[in-house]
């Protein structure tokens, strides 16, 4: 995984360090660092390095030059995705202050969600450009590239507004 | 200090001889484990993995932490499929 920007992987991490399992440790960066013994199955995100780096750079590019937090998630997401976006959202980093571009392979969805702190400049015209950004890469098999697109695209535009 | 030579010599190197014998055992015994490489996921397969977040973690906080509250992620929203 890139080093550092990996949040957590949703839904099964415990925060509390006493429940972590054996030979893992919260980082002071808030980071998960886990070891991983002979045999055991990756728990690395499934990409190539060069894109979890490229992933990682453009996070971290895009919340510095817009002052929102950005998040990106990748999963299944349910009939009402927008809903699930929102409530994924809300378990990101200061979520008030945050954005979220939630991408579920199996259904082909891509939503973009904003906090309130942050609905004038990313607002529904800003989400769609992501959106729209994303798309046009992952419709040519471009999963991070269409991530990394649409973050520079609503950086930019919330930097702007 | 010649009479402790022995005493104390021998032990330790009996001592030394055996964890590097078990460390070339241990070795010998390990080798075939490998770390399973990491599949590479790609759009035409199907999403089996867990959920994954991902956000910048090493950027100073940009707003001062508040509790949670249900309208805090009611800001702009768009969707689309490809």
């Amino acid at each position: 995984m890139a080093s550092g920007d990996l949040a957590h992987n949703n839904g099964d991490l415990t925060t509390a360090s006493g429940a972590l399992p054996m030979g893992t440790v919260i980082t002071s960066s808030g980071r998960v660092s886990a070891a991983r013994f002979p045999g055991d199955a990756p728990t690395t995100p499934p990409f190539s390095r060069d894109d979890l780096v490229a992933l990682d750079d453009a996070l971290k590019e895009s919340s510095e030059v817009a002052q929102v937090r950005f998040s990106v998630f990748i999963g299944d997401l349910g009939a009402d995705a927008v809903s699930d976006a929102k409530a994924i959202l809300g378990k990101a980093p200061e979520p008030y202050n945050g954005a979220l571009i939630a991408v579920s392979p199996n259904t082909k969805d891509v939503v973009v969600v904003s906090g309130k702190d942050v609905a004038d400049r990313v607002n529904d015209r800003v989400a769609q450009l992501g959106v729209s950004a994303a798309i046009t890469s992952i419709r040519q098999g471009n999963l991070i590239d269409g991530l990394v697109a649409a973050l520079h695209v609503m950086a930019t535009a919330a930097a702007a507004s | 200090m010649e009479d402790l030579i022995v005493p104390i010599g021998v032990p330790i190197t009996i001592v030394c001889v055996l964890l590097v014998a078990a460390c070339v055992v241990s070795m010998a015994f390990s080798g075939g484990l490998k770390y399973p490489k990491v599949q590479i996921y790609t759009l035409d397969q199907k999403w089996t993995h867990k959920p994954l977040l991902f956000s910048a973690t090493d950027i100073a906080p940009m707003t001062l932490e508040r509790h949670a509250e249900p309208e805090d992620v009611d800001g702009g929203t768009a969707s689309g499929k490809w």
